[in-house]
């Protein structure tokens, strides 16, 4: 037998129920307009096929792509790295991987007419690579030394803070830079020849490392503003 | 968009400051290895003299004089290979050391040297009482215990003068040769005034005799007499001989007699301790 205040009791809750319902509804349409991505920049860093055309030491391209969300940018940048080195002494070293960023950006410039961006972010990077060196010394207690060490598919990931800028040129064409401040590289130095370079990320002589990246974009619209 | 211009003078500061990087040329290489002499007994410092260090037959003294008295001594070792051979040789007695270890290189710049990073140091093999690795990176404090078992042969002389109211005080000798009647470890220098000597008793007799050459090619003899007895004091070291009952049999000197205890110590002067105290003393 179901009484009058159990009955009552259910309408009361299934009220509040579609009230709560409707509220959220009304919420998540609401946040849905905003979170959809408004523009999508697909670029190419420039320094690196320079570098690779008038340096016999190193080798590289860097791609990114990144959308507009908000007031945030999703990131994603791909690349590959390779150096050759050759020392007074006759060493030589050279490495040749490829490397990964994902992570995010902050925009503070959320009142620009033209969507120009000066950016806060954070990445997860990660690389592969390879690397042989041959190690020459003399030494004049114990004579010379000349030795061939290899580390082959080495993975190494790192953290980093980047700054950037992204400037509108002309209509779709942009230009943009990233500084990046790299920390916690995660190579453990447990080979019998220890990298020197991480492509992608750079030197391992310090604990953190600094990077630059100049870029050619293109900006498609996704989503016409207001 | 002034805004943004400052953003870009921020990044090519930050740009110029990342030029600054370059690697360093020194520190390239961690092959010191540091030896600390101890006595087994109590695992405290022992002080010796060190005459002369070898790695795989090759002299690499890190100190300048021919012989320095110390407790710890670093020795560059072979990074060009995972093994070395180590000699110390002290007064006392020479001792090797087979040590091995991982060397990992790195090239690091156009301008620099490689790289060697010495670790994982073991003791491969020793002729030494005992020895242990409580460090196995060199160039990082202490690596390798060096320890020995307790001298039981060594006695200890004074030299004294009289003074004019018949009192002893302390006096040196000058020595220019000694000379034992076994094949016996010396250990003080041929030269110059020394307040003390320490002597090693003859494990296989009940008597040892020593012969001193003084500057004035004048000579003094002086013969020990003792009771010898075999006891195990510290398992690692085995079964060693215990000298005591120490006394003077016969001297050239003009006085030779046992250090006189004073009230305070309880010490037995015709007993050896390690580190030796004052057995006798003699007035030349």
């Amino acid at each position: 037998m179901t009484r009058p205040s159990q009955i009552f009791r259910l309408c009361i809750s299934l009220c509040l129920l579609l009230a709560g319902g409707k509220v959220w509804a009304q919420d998540s349409v609401k946040v849905k307009s905003k979170w959809i991505p408004t523009g999508l920049r697909i670029g190419y860093e420039i320094i690196s096929p320079i570098k690779s055309n008038t340096s016999t030491h190193f080798n590289g391209w860097e791609a990114i792509a990144e959308t507009e969300i908000h007031r945030y940018l999703a990131v994603a940048e791909i690349g590959s790295w390779a150096r050759n080195w050759q020392a007074d002494n006759g060493s030589t070293y050279e490495n040749d991987g490829r490397y990964w960023r994902v992570g995010a950006d902050v925009n503070f410039l959320t009142k620009d007419k033209d969507k120009n961006v000066f950016s806060l972010g954070f990445r997860y990077a990660r690389s592969t690579f390879n690397e042989t060196s041959t190690l020459i010394t003399q030494s004049e207690i114990w004579g010379d030394f000349i030795s061939t060490r290899s580390n082959n598919n080495v993975s190494v990931g790192w953290a980093e803070l980047t700054t950037g800028l992204r400037v509108k040129v002309w209509k779709v064409f942009w230009l943009g830079c990233t500084a990046r401040f790299k920390f916690s590289n995660s190579i453990t130095q447990n080979r019998d020849l220890l990298t020197t370079d991480i492509p992608g990320y750079g030197s391992t002589n310090k604990e953190t490392t600094w990077g630059f990246g100049y870029y050619a974009l293109f900006r498609i619209p996704l989503k016409k503003s207001k | 968009m002034i805004r943004v211009k400052k953003a870009s003078y921020l990044l090519f500061l930050l740009l110029a400051v990342a030029c600054l990087d370059e690697p360093d040329c020194f520190n390239l290489r961690n092959d010191a290895v540091t030896f600390v002499f101890r006595k087994l007994y109590d695992g405290k410092l022992d002080t010796v003299t060190l005459v002369r260090t070898d790695v795989t037959g090759k002299s690499v003294n890190l100190f300048e004089e021919d012989t320095v008295v110390l407790s710890t001594v670093s020795v560059l070792v072979d990074y060009t290979a995972e093994q070395s051979l180590v000699k110390l040789k002290t007064f006392e007695r020479s001792t090797s050391i087979d040590i091995g270890y991982r060397v990992q290189a790195q090239f690091i710049s156009e301008t620099c040297d490689p790289r060697f990073v010495l670790s994982e140091l073991k003791v491969l093999g020793s002729d030494a009482d005992s020895v242990n690795v409580p460090n196995s990176t060199p160039s990082a404090g202490g690596n390798i215990n060096v320890y020995r078992c307790p001298r039981t042969n060594y006695i200890r002389i004074a030299f004294r003068e009289v003074e004019a109211d018949g009192d002893l005080r302390r006096d040196t000798l000058t020595i220019t040769k000694s000379i034992a009647d076994f094949e016996a470890v010396k250990l003080f220098a041929d030269s110059g005034a020394l307040s003390f000597v320490r002597l090693p008793l003859n494990p296989n007799s009940n008597t040892t005799t020593y012969t001193f050459t003084l500057p004035n090619n004048s000579s003094k003899t002086i013969t020990f007499a003792y009771t010898r007895t075999t006891k195990v004091i510290l398992p690692a070291c085995g079964v060693q001989t215990v000298f005591d009952d120490l006394s003077i049999l016969s001297s050239t000197f003009d006085r030779a007699e046992l250090f006189p205890n004073d009230a305070r110590t309880r010490l037995k002067r015709d007993s050896i301790y390690d580190p030796p105290i004052a057995n006798f003393q003699v007035v030349h």
